[in-house]
């Protein structure tokens, strides 16, 4: 890449409009129309998705913190902090519950299956690092980037760039608006020129009959599995374990785990050539310190846990489905989600991954005890 | 109020993908996107107003793009012609960054628009395509990097006159 140029900064320029001004007398008449057009009946007042949550706490000016001891009854435990929670990170709200493009009610309602038991689970707090280029540089070190050095401009204008001779290891994952902090590192094999621009007979440039980015799906998952299986370890930050790989069509992916339970949206990919030669992968950044137990809290049982469940209430679009669904859960999986609290800080909350009687998954519901919890409104 | 808040966000968002199309046609898209947030208006997010919003001009230009009944006229101005570039290849000066851009697949693109000319974060992404915060921004990552590997394979030789021309 030039030192002298920096495309994506070239693209932010480029953009044609600065700003949209309607004239006051069209926008009054405008206004005057829309108000005459009749409105829906409101659908869910408490369908909201997590993703919504994230934004609209990303927008909000100030957080307010909340600092209120709950002590539980019996004596013997020590006092748990109220979890008081300003967005989740989720990641699989809406991603497959088949919702998509409409956005029916949607009541939940417990199988049979589902368990009535309660349990406990740790919560952990930790940081993400103010500055990842240590961590990225060694991440770029494992990785075999031959001459790594830390290039100016990061990842969307901001972040790390640790850049060598043929590859790249990016930041990326940032949890606020401002690209920061970041939370896991990508890396990306330099292209080879002829898979993606080439001058034709013409000496025009055109993109290559074989296209940007690799299409190789002949590895076997054994295969993949041995050429990853060390760097994966290797790459795996200190707290965290990984679950048992999955596989695609040369890639693996590994789930981050802590006590054994997966953390939501968390994983090391590698996407390997036929021949075995890394193309794309990426992974979460090692924290600052380490995760810090705030405690063993109670949780709900699956079936209590069930009135949580959130779903993507709304589409976009003129979509007006008036449908209602009802899905039936039938089993759970505890996982951890990332939540960002009103305080600033970042936690592993204890959730109930839900399966459906409609196949759906990714049904999900905090899994502390409501008493423990507090969501912003 | 919602309208006079966010009908430069909306009107700027439109005319972005719809260059050159004239102020008058800008406006009846936008009171489209308007009327359908007014009829939903208990759905439209706090706080995520500007990519719901976002979101449903997204669906009415392709809407109307794919539209061939009553607004003809209209239709016919922001239907891109096959032999014609397209407004984002239009408003590029440097041809490096135009070539690299264009090889990157449509949802690259989009994506790398939303957040570079839009100014949509990871989470307001999710929110505009649909997909998890976390996707948004391992996807923007990739687009980003994919954006700069192409524009690398041109070679360097190409950037002293892009720079001059711009």
């Amino acid at each position: 890449m030039s030192d002298l140029v920096d495309p994506v900064e070239m693209l932010r320029a480029a953009n044609p409009v600065d700003s949209y001004r309607m004239e006051r007398s069209t926008q009054e008449r405008m206004t005057s129309s829309i108000l005459a057009e009749p409105r829906l009946a409101r659908r869910h007042a408490v369908l909201h998705t997590w993703q919504l949550k994230a934004a609209s706490s990303a927008a909000a000016l100030a957080a307010i913190v909340t600092a209120v001891v709950v002590a539980l009854g019996g004596g013997a435990a020590a006092p748990l902090s109220l979890l008081s929670i300003d967005a989740l990170q989720q990641s699989t709200s809406g991603a497959t519950h088949g919702g998509h493009g409409t956005s029916p009610p949607v009541t939940f309602v417990a199988g049979p299956q589902l368990s009535s038991s309660s349990s406990s689970a740790p919560v952990y707090s930790f940081t993400y690092p103010a500055d990842p280029t240590t961590e990225v540089t060694s991440v770029a070190t494992t990785l075999g980037i031959a001459n790594p050095r830390v290039v100016a401009g990061g990842d969307n204008g901001c972040g790390v760039v640790v850049g060598g001779d043929t590859s790249f290891v990016y930041t990326g994952g940032a949890i606020g608006t401002d690209c920061n902090p970041s939370t896991e590192w990508v890396f990306n094999l330099k292209l080879p020129a002829c898979n993606g621009l080439i001058k034709n007979a013409a000496g025009q440039l055109v993109p290559c009959t074989t296209a940007w980015g690799f299409d190789d799906s002949g590895a076997t998952n054994a295969q993949v599995a041995q050429w990853s299986a060390s760097t994966a370890a290797a790459l795996t930050p200190s707290g965290l374990t990984l679950g048992s790989p999955t596989f695609f069509p040369n890639v693996a992916t590994y789930p981050c785990e802590i006590d054994g339970v997966a953390i939501d949206g968390c994983a090391e990919i590698f996407q390997y050539t036929n021949a075995g030669e890394l193309i794309e992968a990426s992974g979460p950044l090692s924290v600052t310190g380490a995760y810090t137990l705030l405690g063993d809290y109670p949780l709900a049982s699956p079936r209590d846990a069930v009135s949580g469940v959130e779903f993507d209430a709304f589409s976009h679009g003129s979509a007006n489905p008036t449908t209602a669904t009802v899905v039936t859960l039938t089993s759970s999986t505890l996982v951890y989600e990332v939540a960002t609290m009103t305080n600033g800080s970042t936690t592993l909350v204890p959730a109930y991954s839900y399966t459906g009687s409609n196949g759906g998954t990714g049904y999900t519901a905090i899994a502390v005890s409501r008493s423990l919890v507090r969501e912003r409104a | 109020m919602l309208i006079e808040e966010f009908t430069p966000v909306v009107g700027a968002y439109l005319r972005r993908r719809s260059y050159p199309l004239v102020d008058a046609d800008i406006d009846e898209l936008i009171q489209t996107v308007f009327v359908v947030a007014w009829r939903r208006i208990d759905d439209v997010p706090h706080g995520a107003e500007r990519p719901w919003l976002i979101g449903v001009a997204r669906n009415v230009l392709s809407n109307a793009r794919r539209s061939n009944s009553r607004r003809s006229a209209l239709h016919a101005r922001i239907t891109p012609n096959s032999h014609e570039p397209s407004a984002e290849e239009t408003v590029f000066a440097s041809d490096r960054l135009r070539s690299a851009f264009m090889s990157l697949s449509a949802s690259d693109r989009e994506l790398l628009l939303l957040h570079y000319w839009d100014g949509l974060e990871s989470p307001e992404l999710a929110i505009v395509l649909k997909i998890a915060t976390g996707a948004a921004s391992t996807r923007l990552s990739r687009a980003s990097s994919r954006l700069r590997a192409n524009f690398e394979s041109l070679g360097d030789g190409s950037v002293k006159s892009d720079v001059d021309r711009t």
